[in-house]
């Protein structure tokens, strides 16, 4: 027979057997004997054993000492009545069946079913899912919680440390060195005050991210269900975190998007503003602008090269505090400096903070610092492989420049260079455009001033013509110095502003040429140099000046560029053009100098041209006033007038000639004309003035006189050259009321007797001209002059005379004579000059020759 | 002012000379090479036609008097043809028109 009780004493169920209503314990298991406390019961007891009804009292948690450590079991314990045969209750029993299992894996499930997607809704930022883990796993899995994550280069990096209590520090490098385990009371752990811990792989899509890991204070304290429960919370964490990952992948990946966007539109933008920048300043100040808006610059500065090839000047710049600017307007291009590194080098230089600055250019780095700035970066201007200059942008914060920082600002870069080198090709083409139109209109200029300068003026008048032609078209002002009688004298002060001429005037005036002088128009006639000032400064006038009021009027002149070139001819200088730019005008260039010694050459030739002009004139003015009478001698009754109007410009001896003489009891009067000019003309004319004076007082008689001047200039055949000569010549004789003439004519013009009431006839002097045949046919014809009667002897020339209208010829001759008939002698000479001048436009084309004579009224 | 036009035209031995225009000084040297080069041709019959002429001073009269003293010194027959304008009145008034052969026209001289 099976012993019950013994049988009770090994089943794994806790069973007590009471009796009595003091439930006195009849029957306790071992197992009873170790997690149902019969005192706490009791209660319990009296209450099933009064009442006869049973109890369940369902996982009552026990704790319990299982392999030498507190456990908390759980039981579901049962009370029930025992009945004798009569159901009246004499005992419980008192049983417990463990149910730990059943309760901590529900337990588990209460846990993860709301942490699972809790960790996966509550946020997609790693910080938060890291955050939850901690949260989640501390205190639930221990006092401790560290998640370590797998970087890119196969480290681990610690993310999230939470402690139950102040930061452990030590335990967290402990438990780095563990492997994905658990551990119960490693002496690891022994100095870190962790008694046991637990670490697990954070695993998604079967890839490892990295570790999760809980330890505790408590000894034992894991069991093989912590760490699944552990390795269930990793599986969700490493989800979360994957998912994390994928979204700030994602992110990243639209901020990157946005950023080149952005980026993009920005250097489209500059490429926009570039295109409608024409000259380097507005390149310049576009670059900075957009460039400080799309990177966030603090300063940014454009240089170029200058004309200097070893250095750069400062284009535009803007945040770089006013004397680093002053120290930068021009930065000579040797090493050791990051803009002349990156310039010569061709390649973008990267400063990241001022640590960097410090070590790799030691010398302008506290410039740079001292400015408030950090990282820096400079970037050369290059095309083609030629260096234009170089960009520099500073931030105030330390950077790091990133790859599509650097493409960005590369990029901004070459958009510069390119808009420079087509700015400065513009500029090239502008300024040769510049050229041409300046050369055009200085050879338009020329043509007009030689023009100008070759009109019939004399020497002075030339001179101060250039001197207006000049001003305002070359020069703003102008003046011409001219060698007379080993002086050098001022002849010609033009300025664009009137008053000015007055001052610079006075300047002449006050003072006069110094002989000495180094420079200026003396020196320029002395040298026969050219001299240039392409800049007049203040210092060089103050240099200039004599005393201090010499100096005032130097100053108030305003000059900004001067030029003085020779007026040579035949390699002798006859003196100077000095031609001067004030305020705002361009200032001179070697160009203009060229041109300017152009414009003296030509105005020294026409002027020299004049002298020569001149000096011809004069002699024939000498030759010609010595084939005149100088004065006509008084005839009573009679009033006689002459005038002589030379041909043309006047430099040429005309054959013209007239004279009135007295021959023994009357007497003579003459007119002549000499075909040709020039000084054979005259011998011919002098020969005929002395051989009719001379004819004359032997036979006054008018055929024999002219007969025996023809004699005369056919025994000069060969000085004649073919010439002839037409002439009249007449006697007066004074008679009772007037005049009586007898004339004779030899192929000349007939004289016109204008009678006082103003009749005009002509006397038919008729006869052959002289010089070519032996046998002239003449004959005398004689008339007589009443009171205020004119006879008027003239040359060719008169009706000759060509003016807009035609040949003044005899009609109009006559009808002026008529018209003035009443004259007096020299007026109806002056008038009938005036008139014909007046009708051939100031200019006669030929001699013109007129003889009065009037019988007194 | 019209330029002096000088056009010399030769039919059979007789050579004409038709001056048209103005004749003064400023054109004699010009006239006396083209009266040159047509007397090289040695005619036998040189005509001077002054008749168009629009101007003529002593300066032209004395190109076609060198001419005439041209032609009688090698033995040419010239003649001239004044018309009835300028050169007409300035040969008369010169006393000319009994020192040269004139003509009043070129059929007079010409063959045939």
């Amino acid at each position: 027979m099976l012993d019950l009780r013994a049988a009770l004493m090994q089943v794994p169920i806790a069973v007590v057997l009471t009796r009595g209503p003091d439930h006195t314990a009849e029957l306790r298991n071992p197992l009873a004997e170790e997690v149902l406390a019969a005192s706490d019961e009791r209660s319990l007891l009296d209450h099933v054993y009064s009442t006869g009804l049973p109890h369940l009292q369902l996982e009552r948690p026990v704790t319990s000492k299982r392999d030498g450590r507190q456990e908390e079991r759980f039981f579901n314990v049962g009370y029930e009545p025992i009945h004798d045969a009569a159901r009246m209750v004499i005992g419980v029993l008192i049983y417990g069946v463990e149910v730990t299992e059943q309760v901590r894996a529900r337990h588990r499930l209460s846990f993860l079913v709301p942490t699972g997607p809790a960790l996966l809704e509550a946020s997609l930022e790693r910080s938060d899912v890291l955050e939850e883990v901690a949260r989640i796993a501390v205190p639930d899995l221990g006092d401790l919680c560290v998640v370590d994550l797998l970087q890119s280069d196969g480290s681990l990096r610690r993310e999230t440390v939470a402690h139950r209590d102040a930061p452990r520090v030590e335990l967290e490098e402990a438990l780095r060195r563990f492997g994905p385990a658990m551990t119960q009371g490693s002496e690891v752990l022994g100095d870190t005050g962790a008694a046991s811990a637990m670490i697990t792989p954070l695993r998604a899509r079967g890839r490892v991210l990295g570790t999760l890991s809980v330890a505790s204070a408590e000894r034992d304290r894991y069991s093989r269900d912590d760490l699944t429960l552990l390795e269930a919370l990793a599986t969700r964490a490493g989800l979360a975190l994957d998912a994390a990952a994928l979204h700030e992948a994602e992110r990243e990946a639209r901020d990157a998007a946005d950023h080149a966007r952005a980026r993009s539109s920005g250097l489209l933008s500059v490429t926009t503003a570039l295109s409608r920048a024409l000259t380097a300043s507005e390149i310049g100040g576009v670059v900075i602008a957009q460039g400080v808006a799309l990177l966030g610059a603090d300063a940014a500065a454009v240089f170029l090269q200058s004309d200097d090839p070893r250095e750069l000047e400062l284009l535009r710049a803007t945040g770089w505090p006013g004397e680093v600017l002053e120290q930068y307007q021009r930065v000579p291009l040797d090493g050791g400096r990051p803009l002349a590194d990156a310039v010569l080098s061709k390649e973008p230089i990267w400063l990241e903070s001022r640590d960097e600055w410090a070590l790799r250019y030691p010398r302008s780095a506290p410039v740079h610092s001292g400015g408030g700035y950090s990282a820096s970066t400079v970037l050369p201007l290059v095309i083609e492989d030629r260096r234009l200059g170089g960009l520099v942008f500073s931030f105030v914060r330390s950077l790091e420049f990133s790859h599509d920082d650097r493409e960005c600002l590369l990029a901004l870069a070459g958009q510069c260079a390119q808009a420079l080198d087509r700015a400065r090709l513009y500029e090239v083409e502008r300024q040769a455009r510049r050229r041409a139109e300046r050369q055009r209109d200085r050879e338009a200029f020329l043509a007009e001033a030689s023009l100008a300068l070759d009109a019939t003026l004399s020497q002075d008048e030339r001179l101060q013509r250039l001197a207006d032609l000049a001003v305002p078209r070359v020069a703003d002002w102008c003046a011409v110095h001219v060698v007379r009688d080993s002086a050098v004298k001022t002849l010609a002060v033009t300025h664009v502003q009137p008053e000015k001429v007055l001052l610079a005037e006075e300047l002449v005036r006050r003072y006069p040429p110094d002989l000495a002088a180094t420079r200026g128009a003396v020196n320029v006639i002395r040298t026969g140099k050219p001299e240039l000032h392409e800049q007049i400064s203040d210092a060089t006038l103050v240099a200039l000046a004599r005393d201090e009021e010499h100096l005032a009027l130097l100053r108030d002149l305003g000059m900004t560029s001067a030029m003085v070139v020779p007026l040579r001819v035949r390699d002798r200088s006859v003196g100077a053009l000095t031609l001067v730019t004030a305020g705002s005008r361009e200032r001179f260039s070697r160009e203009d100098l060229a041109f300017a010694e152009e414009l003296a050459r030509r105005a020294a030739l026409a002027v020299d041209n004049a002298r020569l002009y001149e000096e011809q004139r004069n002699i024939a003015r000498t030759l010609q006033s010595s084939l005149l009478p100088h004065a006509l001698p008084r005839i009573p009754g009679v009033t006689a007038a002459a005038r002589y109007l030379a041909a043309g410009t006047g430099n040429k001896v005309g054959g013209d000639f007239y004279d009135v003489f007295a021959a023994g009891d009357a007497w003579s009067v003459v007119i002549a004309d000499v075909c040709g000019k020039g000084a054979s003309a005259a011998a011919l004319t002098a020969l005929l003035r002395y051989t009719v004076q001379a004819e004359a007082t032997h036979d006054p008689r008018p055929t024999v006189v002219l007969t025996r001047l023809n004699h005369a200039l056919l025994r000069h055949l060969e000085q004649m050259e073919g010439r002839f000569c037409t002439a009249l010549y007449g006697r007066i004789f004074p008679v009772e009321g007037g005049i009586r003439m007898t004339l004779a004519g030899a192929g000349h013009p007939p004289p016109l007797l204008v009678r006082r009431c103003g009749t005009v006839e002509t006397i038919p002097a008729f006869g052959t001209m002289l010089g070519v045949y032996e046998d002239p046919k003449l004959h005398d014809v004689d008339v007589s002059l009443g009171s205020g009667d004119t006879l008027v002897l003239y040359t060719d020339g008169v009706t000759e005379a060509r003016g807009p209208e035609g040949f003044f010829g005899e009609r109009r001759l006559e009808a002026f004579l008529a018209c003035n008939a009443d004259c007096p002698a020299n007026d109806l000479a002056e008038r009938l000059a005036a008139t014909l001048l007046a009708f051939q436009e100031g200019l006669p084309r030929d001699d013109i020759a007129i003889l009065v004579v009037q019988v007194a009224s | 002012m019209t330029p002096l036009e000088v056009c010399p035209e030769h039919v059979g031995d007789v050579s004409i000379v038709t001056f048209l225009g103005e004749f003064d000084l400023a054109v004699i040297e010009m006239a006396e090479r083209e009266l040159r080069l047509v007397e090289e041709r040695e005619p036998a019959v040189l005509v001077l036609d002054l008749s168009g002429l629009e101007f003529l001073d002593s300066s032209g009269v004395r190109v076609v008097l060198q001419a005439d003293d041209r032609a009688r010194r090698d033995d040419r027959r010239l003649a001239v043809l004044l018309g009835s304008g300028i050169a007409q009145r300035l040969f008369a008034l010169l006393g000319l028109l009994d020192r040269l052969e004139l003509i009043s026209d070129r059929a007079d001289v010409l063959p045939g």
